[in-house]
């Protein structure tokens, strides 16, 4: 048994080590246009470039036979549990909430590579009883950091892997809590490789962590806790179907060219965001504990990019590059020799550095009043391209209190819990490479109105006509370090309050709760942009929401071995401050009417626990109503920089969870996961369009996307596993997974009737405006297999081997998104871009423990 | 244990220095200089095209010239305007910008076409990044003064950056912009001298200062002169270098008492009103590439209606004026009568047939959508207080034309 027992833990290791890091796709539409001042580059990056991972606790290890098996296998299709944004799964530190304030789900590459710490995290799925936080209606995980919860030991390995990275090494060192109640528990990871799956992603990261643990006496114990995790990625990005063909290539990848001969990535994150916490365990009677944190979060964020200048767009996925192009264009003559370049010439498929240094080398300019000053006069080389830095920097101080008492009488626990929170970001653009220039003028590309000469500063109106980025730093010539295009800083403080009572009965285990809060949150410019003068320099009003919710729920225990459980919650969330500001880079301009997001949730399950079989079924019913998003984009239509807001977004979750694994003999182990949802939208959001350069409203209507799907996951997946677990400490295994009902988000702005004004029912394009596209079903086949020795009773020795998608199938579409910017008669210019599962990959580890 | 912590801390010190080991510093490409080859002269390359006609270079050889003109203002798309002692010419450029007013240039001439386009001469398929090589800022040209007579036949002064002195806009631009605004093309105003010699002034739509009306004074205007085959076209480079603050030719200030130009998508605006008289048509606003208009007809789609609409103007004081006039441009198509341009003193509102009507004598649009200036009609006998005009509209059942309307004005002439 004991062997048994071990073997689990192993395959659950190798499970959650093949853990890829599911990064979202872009969405183009969603970028944000002023990082970029280009209105084409902009095309690429706002909702969905986020800090990067948007990867839910499912992933993790569990014990719930539903969550153990959909894990790892269903990431790879970028499935999202009930279909929901991560925002509603609660991810705690040590008990403390770690969600990103302003992107409202968990970051886990904040603390990426530091598996042997957060291997074993406490998880509940959906709607459930949490002494730490309220939670969210996904879920939540919580992942302990104290040292004494570390099991003493050192281990050491190393991974060689071809998907993101090559080679991870891990050490770790935990001591356990001594006879002198000390506990430290270290762990370093470095995460490395030129080039992962995807051509010109390179991928480097040294992840740190150190907890150190005092326990003074029976009452108290300290701590402290800093991890980090420095990374440094080479992304790539989604394009269209047409440009993937004529590169016969599903993962091309349009961000990365030569430089000198080598490979050089315009896209690359940096991240940095350690964490700081100091706690303290308070043992105030022998069955009442209150936990204190004071925690910390801090560091750098930033994402390069082409930014360019008097020169054409440099990215070659660019539109008018493709052969679709001149066809569309009356010019159908001209298609070949694109469709040529695209498959032989790699200079024109891939971005050719050496001819931006060349062109800011030869491009001598002289500003005149520079830096606002009257007659000084800058001459040097004004670079064209750049790559530019465009950082959101966090700052988190925050407190934590817990307090939970048993009421060993009455079999119940109360347990309550308080956090403060004041956050700030500071968001700005600096130059990364002038790429051989000598500096950068920071005008406003966005800004069309483009006036005349001055005869002296020709990129400079005549009158002082608004073109700076900021009137308080006018004819602003950047150089290294200085910040240009947008500075602000977003501000936002929270209270938290919750209280929960929980009590096991004979048959019957019950829970109740309740919470409320409020939230502030403020912009803060520090430019003064020429377009908004009077309402970008300084401090917006502030907006506060208050919110509350209550859940509840029970276990019926039928016998021992099988129980139905029941569960509701119905909350209100305040909305992001992504979602509230119009146009955060150039004003402080709030969405009118914001109100709190409403989210209401009720399950019923049946779990079945034999010692051979276990199981669970879990009907569910979810709604979030009242959301908003905001897209930014260019507008073909209006030829202009739009922001595109929605409010009112009603989506609903419906469906079913089903896990079974059985042992069918002492060695072989059957398991299936199937999750069915039916997401939709139930209502029709109301949508703006705002004018970017002046705030003007384009229109202001209905977006017809009632029981339209929600997007971004298949609704439909399953899992089929046999694992075989030898007594000779060997083990291997096959997953068969299959994904269905797979939408791509449709875009409220492409269902309106301005949308298709031009247009009657029976002209193609109605559809093609319409349709929300489905991506074609597909399964994959991932194969594991390990093997352990142990030494002495001292040594541990580990090689697993994990190989995803056997079959090497590189033509399935795991998502993507509708461009923006298309009007139905340039439909066929913009069509939606598709990302698609990596084809055949592997991940090797060795791993030594003693 | 001690060993234990000996090989731990080795193994970090080791990932660590791994790390530290791989933040490259990235190899910046050697300095790719743009070669020079053989310099010729843009008089060259008119020697050039004069020879042997459209001539790709595919060697390296360079001119050395000063740029006049850029993308600034908006009247130049992926287009400059350069010379040398010798010459001038267009440089289309393939990205829009790159080089400014100002800039002395070499520019390598490998890979691009010298060629004419309606007989201007012009350097093809400029790639700014990896042709040319700023050397200086700041050079600027001086504009040749020259006269009317020299801008329109001398070609000497084609492609270079002239200023015309002693000009002004003709009658029919006055009250007219340099050019459509939301337009996608280009729009012709013409400058003319005493003498009524005309040069066109040719404005792209989505120059800054397309909305702008045009002066109506005389005095100099610095442009490039273009040509577009037998016709010359002078391309401003910013409305400052517009100055016209004298009286007219004909001694008037060329300002205007009254103008309606639908620009503002509005029939009714500034007082104006309609009024049917007979069937349900009406004065509506129509656009043609980019411009806007009054426009009438009683087609409706498969048959004529009977129609009699009137466009009114408000009531406006001519009493300060001396020889108040009134212009108009028209335009019609099909088969039917003709607008009717009405004065009157007596018009208070409502059926205009309860007031006195003069009708004026105007140049009316031929049909065939020709559009026709008015020319300059007196007003004089007419100044009151209450003066009005009005723009009759009439079809049958049988037949009805339809008329366009734009760019009323009524000025002190």
């Amino acid at each position: 048994m004991r062997k048994g027992i071990t073997l689990i833990f192993i395959i659950s290791l190798v499970l959650c080590q093949a853990q890829t890091d599911s990064t979202r796709y872009d969405n183009p539409d969603s970028l944000d246009i002023r990082a970029n001042n280009i209105p084409t580059l902009s095309l690429n990056d706002l909702e969905g470039d986020t800090q990067g991972q948007d990867m839910s606790g499912l992933l993790q290890s569990s014990r719930d036979p539903f969550t153990n098996n959909a894990g790892y296998n269903f990431s790879a299709a970028r499935f999202r549990v009930r279909g929901m944004n991560s925002n509603n799964f609660t991810v705690m530190l040590n008990g403390v909430q770690m969600n990103d304030p302003e992107i409202g789900w968990a970051i886990w590459a904040n603390w990426g590579g530091l598996n042997d710490i957060t291997r074993f995290p406490e998880n509940g799925q959906g709607v459930s009883e949490n002494d730490y936080h309220f939670g969210g209606v996904q879920g939540y995980s919580n992942i302990d950091l104290r040292a004494s919860t570390k099991r003493a030991g050192q281990r050491i390995s190393y991974s060689a892997s071809n998907r993101s990275y090559r080679n991870r090494a891990m050490v770790t060192y935990n001591t356990g809590l001594n006879s002198k109640g000390f506990a430290l528990s270290a762990s370093m990871s470095g995460r490395w490789g030129d080039e992962g799956y995807v051509q010109g992603t390179s991928y480097s990261n040294l992840s740190y962590f150190l907890s150190l643990e005092k326990k003074v006496d029976d009452k108290h114990t300290f701590g402290l806790v800093g991890l980090g995790s420095p990374s440094v990625r080479g992304r790539s990005g989604i394009v269209t179907q047409e440009t993937y063909d004529l590169r016969d290539d599903n993962f091309y990848n349009p961000y990365w060219g030569y430089q000198n001969g080598e490979k050089r990535n315009s896209r690359m994150r940096y991240s940095h965001k350690p964490i700081v916490m100091l706690w303290h365990d308070f043992s105030i009677t022998p069955t009442s504990k209150l936990k204190t944190n004071i925690y910390s979060q801090f560091g750098q964020y930033s994402q390069t990019r082409l930014n360019f200048d008097d020169a054409n767009d440099p990215r070659p996925e660019y539109y008018r590059n493709l052969p679709s192009w001149p066809i569309f264009n009356g010019e159908p003559e001209l298609a070949p020799a694109l469709a040529d370049a695209w498959a032989n010439d790699e200079s024109f498929y891939q971005l050719q550095w050496d001819n931006f240094y060349d062109a800011n080398r030869n491009n001598l300019f002289t500003v005149n009043d520079a830096d606002g000053v009257l007659g000084l006069s800058v001459q040097g080389n004004r670079s064209k391209y750049i790559l530019e830095e465009a950082h959101t920097d966090p700052n988190l101080l925050g407190a934590n209190f817990n307090y939970v008492n048993e009421l060993t009488d009455k079999n119940a626990v109360i347990s309550s819990g308080l956090n403060i929170y004041r956050y700030s970001s500071e968001n700005y653009k600096v130059v990364n490479d002038f790429l051989g220039g000598d500096f950068w003028l920071d005008v406003d590309r966005f800004n069309n109105v483009e006036t005349e000469t001055s005869g002296n500063n020709p990129l400079f109106g005549e009158n002082g006509d608004p073109v700076d980025s900021d009137l308080n730093n006018p004819n602003n010539v950047i150089l290294s370090g200085e910040r240009f295009g947008y500075d602000y800083d977003i501000n936002q403080s929270e209270v938290q309050f919750f209280t929960q009572w929980r009590q096991e009965l004979s048959k019957v285990d019950y829970y109740a709760a309740v919470s409320a809060g409020t939230k502030s949150f403020w912009r803060d410019g520090k430019m003064r942009t020429a377009l908004f003068p009077e309402d970008s320099f300084g401090e917006s009003e502030k907006a506060t929401f208050t919110t509350g919710g209550v859940k509840a729920g029970l276990d019926y225990k039928l016998s021992g071995r099988h129980f139905i459980s029941a569960n509701m919650a119905y909350m209100s969330r305040a909305p992001l401050t992504r979602n509230s500001f119009v146009s955060p880079r150039t004003r402080n301009t709030m969405v009118g009417d914001m109100v709190n997001e409403k989210i209401s949730s009720v399950d019923l399950s049946y779990h079945l626990r034999f010692p051979n079989i276990k199981g669970r079924l879990t009907l569910y019913q979810a709604q979030i109503k009242d959301q908003a998003s905001i897209l930014t984009f260019f507008q073909e239509g209006s030829s202009t920089l739009v922001n595109f807001i929605s409010t009112g977004i009603d989506h609903q979750y419906r469906g079913l969870e089903l896990g079974l694994e059985g042992n069918v003999t002492q060695t072989v182990t059957l398991s299936a996961a199937i999750a069915q949802g039916q997401n939709i939208y139930t209502d029709r959001p109301k949508v703006t369009t705002v004018v970017d350069n002046d705030n003007s409203v384009l229109a202001k209507e209905e977006a017809f996307l009632e029981n339209y799907r929600v997007g971004r996951s298949p609704q439909t997946a399953m899992n089929f596993g046999v694992n075989y677990r030898s007594p000779k400490f060997w083990f291997t295994g096959l997953n068969f997974s299959y994904f269905a009902d797979n939408w791509l988000e449709p875009l409220g702005y492409r269902r309106t009737s301005t949308a298709v004004a031009s247009l009657v029912n029976s002209d193609p394009q109605w559809n093609q405006m319409l349709a929300q596209q489905q991506l074609d079903n597909g399964g994959v086949l991932n194969f594991f297999a390990g093997k352990s020795w142990r030494i002495d009773y001292k040594y541990y020795f580990l090689i697993t081997a994990n190989v995803s998608n056997v079959l090497d199938k590189t033509d399935f579409r795991t998502g993507g998104f509708e461009q923006g910017r298309p009007t139905p008669q340039t439909l066929d210019l913009f069509p939606n871009r598709y990302g698609y599962m990596y084809g055949r990959t592997y991940f090797l580890m060795v791993r030594f423990s003693f | 244990m001690k060993n234990n912590y000996l090989i731990i801390t080795a193994m970090a010190l080791a990932l660590a220095a791994i790390f530290s080991s791989c933040e490259r510093t990235l190899d910046e490409p050697p300095l790719n200089q743009i070669p020079e080859g053989n310099v010729l002269t843009i008089g060259d390359l008119q020697q050039i095209f004069q020879d042997s006609g459209t001539y790709k270079f595919t060697e390296d050889f360079s001119i050395f010239a000063t740029v006049t003109a850029d993308k600034v203002g908006g009247n130049f798309y992926k287009s400059v305007f350069i010379q040398d002692s010798t010459s001038a010419l267009n440089m289309r450029t393939i990205a829009n910008g790159g080089v400014y007013i100002g800039d002395r240039i070499r520019v390598n001439l490998n890979g691009s076409t010298i060629s004419e386009y309606a007989e201007l001469l012009q350097l093809d398929s400029v790639d700014v990044d990896k042709q040319v090589v700023i050397q200086a800022n700041g050079e600027y040209e001086e504009p040749a003064v020259i006269t009317m007579s020299q801008a329109l036949s001398d070609d000497y002064y084609v492609g270079r950056l002239v200023t015309i002195e002693d000009v002004e806009f003709v009658d029919g631009d006055l009250g007219a912009s340099y050019a459509d605004v939301n337009g996608t093309s280009a729009q012709n105003r013409y400058l003319q001298d005493c003498s009524g010699n005309e040069v066109i002034v040719r404005t792209s739509d989505f120059s800054s200062f397309a909305a702008q009306l045009v002066p109506g004074g005389s005095g100099s205007v610095t442009a490039i002169l273009s040509r577009f085959n037998d016709d010359r076209q002078l391309l401003l480079r910013r409305v400052s270098e517009v100055n016209l603050p004298e009286l007219r030719c004909d001694g008037s200030t060329g300002e205007y008492i009254l103008f309606k130009n639908f620009e503002d998508l509005s029939i009714t605006s500034g007082g104006w009103s309609n009024y049917i008289v007979v069937g349900s048509d009406d004065w509506f606003i129509d656009e043609f590439s980019g411009n806007n208009f009054a426009k009438a007809t009683n087609w409706t789609g498969s048959a004529n209606d009977p129609s009699d609409v009137w466009l009114l103007s408000p009531a406006i004081n001519l009493t300060e004026t001396t020889s108040p006039a009134l212009s108009f441009l028209s335009i019609a198509n099909y088969d039917g009568p003709d607008m009717e341009v009405f004065v009157s003193t007596d018009y208070n509102g409502g059926d205009p047939n309860s007031a006195t009507w003069n009708v004026l004598s105007a140049n009316l649009s031929p049909g065939g959508w020709e559009e026709t200036v008015s020319g300059t009609i007196d007003l004089s006998p007419y100044i009151s207080a209450n003066t009005r005009i009005g723009f009759r509209y009439t079809g049958s059942a049988s037949d009805g034309a339809t008329w366009e309307l734009d760019n009323i004005a009524i000025f002190e002439n």
